[in-house]
């Protein structure tokens, strides 16, 4: 059922006393053990000629003469494409069958403009995100049409300072946090005696209601924000055999599978990661990126399967657009157009890439075309793997492009340690 | 359009829009000078006397990144010429540039102090400078612009974000601008811009319909006279000092105005502090605020003498706002963007070190009597905010639940409990 934003309020307001119970109880209200979509951002428009190298075309080398991947360095899949020597982590995964990439994904009116472009992937629209009345991002609209703003769950989670557009929606209000720690309320220090009635004056106050929109939102983001305070008191440690890098990505993904392990009813994830406009110098640079990128997420797999929890997680990591096939004067790439998509989890039929291999030879004015629209990774996610209707969200039909296993066994109830 | 009525509440939304927020003392003297009067003298900055910030600065080390933004807050905290600090503030964000990538602190300072000697500026003049500014040719890189093979990263920006606006110019425009820029470098040696002509594009070029051999000062002069990039700045500076999605008549009378005045942003400024829209309901308690916004109106609100500025870092980083850092080209997000459970934590125990580490000047004025009295007279200084009747009860029943002020220590506690708790309400979030 779909409660409107007053019955949303009136929930809230239940919550206080939902916190006073205990973690069992809070568990046993929320939508336990579902599957659960984990989008990551490559902010600044990923080289993908690069990334999922068509090593065997003759004109990647001529399109690259200082960029190129020397051939034995190449992590070749099959015999036309190959990975770049940074993604060992993933092409393990890959030889697992838990990886898999997109080739050629975008839409037909990308402009090589990072702002409009990411607004274009988040919304979901190709008019950006104030369309009428489906405005918001996808992941926000498909929380208000087919999840319960549920009191007591992290139902929508974004890693970082902000919440993205794509997390963005009307009813379900995304947590965002930085970190687990220190993720509690502040009193003045000398006076411990204070506390308890400074934090039942500021609850108090974030629950009356009867304000016009801005404050309104300003205070369902504070009663959500006194919830998951309570909830995220109850996370496990971090992981003592897996390690991360310890970058953004690698930070927040590890907080990613502590908090989907405390089963908090998340279902929704956003974790971004930056530094991918690589206009130049960019060998050393995309290396690292890469890296990173690969480290962070076969560290993740790892954790969530040494968690029992891999089952029922996938990982979505997308660009708002590839860079140009020639590379320029500044040993850099500029802005391009198609790109493509990283895809990981045991829910992901892995092993082997989807559309065709990127054809150098039949560039748009410098970029490889779009063959694939992002939306149909949308459609595959939500159909196959959230088991929705995708139109509603996506406000069009969509191909499905098959990559989600039909035999995992993902909606099985997680059993609680 | 309504009249304005030049009232307490029409000053401190000018204050609090156009000076980091307000005191007691600005308020008397705004109703005392007048609208005109006061938005003169917040324009006219220059001539007011700043050596007691200059003292503060001094201690500074400008060479380490932590003590350039260490030094910028504490001038838009401490400045007696506040419009000054607010307008640099909005210029490093349209011209977003990071030391992230440029990693050079004497260039990061430099391109502040040319935004800030601009703040009321000529717009033209400052884009032409900001493509020949070192830190910006690093962030945009067009310190490798060579007509062989163009980088087009800074000739896109230039168009897409600082001067017309996305839709309003093509990929044939955009060439033309990366060309036009190639050979703008920059002297290692000497530190400062250099123009390279054998780097130089010395083509035919066509840009917005005219075809000649243009250069990158060319560029930047045809995109700022286009009415495309009245609206964009007019738009964009009416935002940021008045309300979110202002109505198209009133962009194209600013813009006009502006532009009409050759690019002035002074010009645009005084017409957005006079204009009715301004202070219309639509933009009275409209805005939310940034971390940037909320921590430095804090701090001059209570007036705290103290080098805040150690820990006003961490607290920017967890909400994604240090200076000097922006995110990207596009620079910082606005409004809604800036509220979500950590951010408003974050805020709040900002706030509870703010109010239980330092001593507020606020805190001294003990003129109170009652619960009620205590909590009406903090609402107002810090604000003003007006709060529901429900959040009132609530304040004056944590200050005392059997309606008599306490004594002593336990006073003290709660008075700097109840200061935490106003700068906590979601009232407090907004401008």
């Amino acid at each position: 059922m779909k409660a409107n934003r007053r019955e949303f309020l009136k929930i809230g307001g239940a919550a206080v006393t939902i916190s006073f119970l205990g973690a069992r109880e809070i568990l046993a209200t929320s939508a336990s053990g579902q599957r659960v979509v984990v989008v990551v951002q490559l902010a600044g428009g990923n080289d993908a000629i690069n990334t999922f190298i068509p090593y065997t075309d003759p004109r990647y080398r001529s399109l690259r003469p200082t960029l190129a991947v020397s051939d034995q360095a190449i992590l070749k899949v099959d015999s036309r494409m190959g990975m770049h020597p940074s993604l060992s982590g993933v092409v393990d995964l890959y030889a697992r069958g838990k990886f898999a990439f997109i080739n050629n994904v975008g839409f037909g009116g990308l402009d090589r403009s990072h702002f409009h472009c990411q607004d274009v992937w988040q919304s979901g629209f190709e008019e950006g995100h104030g369309h009428g009345s489906g405005s918001g991002g996808w992941l926000g609209r498909y929380a208000d049409l087919y999840l319960s703003p549920a009191a007591s769950s992290i139902t929508s989670l974004a890693i970082g300072s902000r919440v993205p557009l794509g997390l963005s929606a009307g009813e379900v209000i995304p947590v965002a946090l930085t970190s687990a720690e220190n993720y509690d309320v502040l009193t003045n220090p000398l006076s411990a005696d204070d506390r308890p009635e400074w934090i039942s004056a500021i609850r108090s106050s974030y629950a009356a209601g009867g304000r016009d929109g801005t404050l309104d939102e300003i205070r369902i983001n504070g009663e959500s924000m006194f919830q998951s305070i309570d909830l995220m008191a109850t996370i496990p440690s971090p992981s003592v055999t897996v390690t991360y890098p310890q970058s953004a990505l690698g930070r927040g993904l590890e907080l990613v599978a502590r908090t989907l392990h405390a089963d908090l009813g998340t279902r929704l994830v956003w974790v971004a990661s930056g530094g991918f406009d690589t206009h130049s110098t960019q060998t050393g640079t995309h290396a690292n990126l890469l890296s990173d990128v690969s480290d962070s997420l076969a560290s993740f797999q790892a954790d969530l399967e040494s968690r029992g929890i891999s089952e029922r997680v996938v990982v979505m990591a997308w660009s708002e657009f590839g860079r140009r096939a020639q590379e320029n004067a500044s040993g850099g790439t500029d802005h391009g157009k198609a790109g493509s998509v990283f895809l990981l989890g045991d829910g992901i039929k892995g092993g082997s890439f989807y559309g065709e291999v990127p054809g150098l030879d039949a560039l748009d004015d410098g970029d490889l075309p779009t063959q694939i629209d992002f939306r149909s990774v949308y459609w595959t996610l939500i159909e196959s793997w959230l088991g929705n209707d995708p139109e509603p969200v996506l406000h069009g039909r969509y191909a499905n492009l098959g990559f989600i296993e039909k035999e995992t066994v993902g909606r099985r109830r997680v059993v609680r340690r | 359009m309504d009249p304005i009525v030049w009232d307490r509440a029409a000053a401190a939304h000018l204050y609090r829009r156009a000076a980091f927020g307000t005191t007691p003392e600005d308020l008397v003297r705004a109703l005392d000078e007048g609208l005109e009067g006061t938005v003169d003298r917040l324009l006219d900055f220059e001539a007011v006397d700043d050596s007691a910030l200059d003292q503060r600065l001094a201690s500074f080390d400008l060479e380490t990144i932590g003590g350039l933004v260490g030094w910028w807050l504490t001038r838009m905290i401490f400045t007696r010429r506040p419009l000054e600090e607010r307008l640099t503030w909005f210029l490093h964000d349209h011209f977003a540039t990071s030391y992230g990538k440029v990693q050079d602190t004497g260039w990061m300072l430099q391109q502040n102090q040319l935004l800030r000697r601009f703040a009321l500026g000529n717009f033209t003049e400052l884009t032409i400078e900001i493509s020949r500014d070192p830190a910006m040719l690093v962030w945009l890189d067009n310190f490798l612009n060579r007509k062989e093979k163009p980088n087009e990263n800074f000739g896109r920006e230039l168009l897409e974000l600082f001067t017309l606006g996305h839709g309003n110019f093509s990929e044939e425009d955009v060439s033309a601008s990366v060309r036009a820029f190639t050979g703008w470098t920059i002297s290692r040696q000497r530190r400062t811009f250099l123009f390279v002509d054998a780097f130089h594009d010395h083509g035919s070029k066509t840009f917005l319909g005219r075809t000649g051999d243009w250069n990158g000062d060319d560029i930047v002069r045809f995109a700022c006279a286009e009415p495309a990039h009245g609206r964009l700045i007019a738009g964009k500076l009416f935002e940021f000092l008045g309300h979110a999605n202002p109505d198209h008549h009133l962009v194209d009378h600013l813009a006009g105005a502006y532009l009409e005045a050759g690019t002035s942003l002074r010009t645009l400024v005084r017409e957005i502090l006079t204009s009715s829209a301004f202070y219309s309901e639509a933009s009275i308690r409209s805005s939310v605020l940034s971390p940037v916004e909320y921590l430095v109106g804090t701090i001059r609100q209570l007036e705290i003498n103290a080098d805040v500025t150690r820990f006003a870092l961490g607290v920017l980083r967890t909400q994604g706002q240090v200076p000097f850092f922006p995110p990207d080209v596009d620079g910082w997000p606005a409004g809604m963007a800036w509220i979500n459970s950590g951010s408003l934590l974050s805020r709040m125990n900002f706030a509870a070190l703010v109010t239980s580490s330092a001593d507020p000047v606020v805190l001294l004025e003990r003129s109170a009597d009652t619960p009620a009295e205590l909590v009406e007279s903090l609402l107002k200084r810090l604000g003003p905010f007006d709060v529901p009747e429900a959040t009132r009860r609530e304040l004056e029943n944590y200050v005392s639940a059997e309606g008599s002020l306490p004594a002593g220590a336990e006073l003290t506690t709660k008075m700097k409990g109840l200061t935490h708790l106003i700068l906590s309400l979601p009232e407090a979030q907004m401008s």
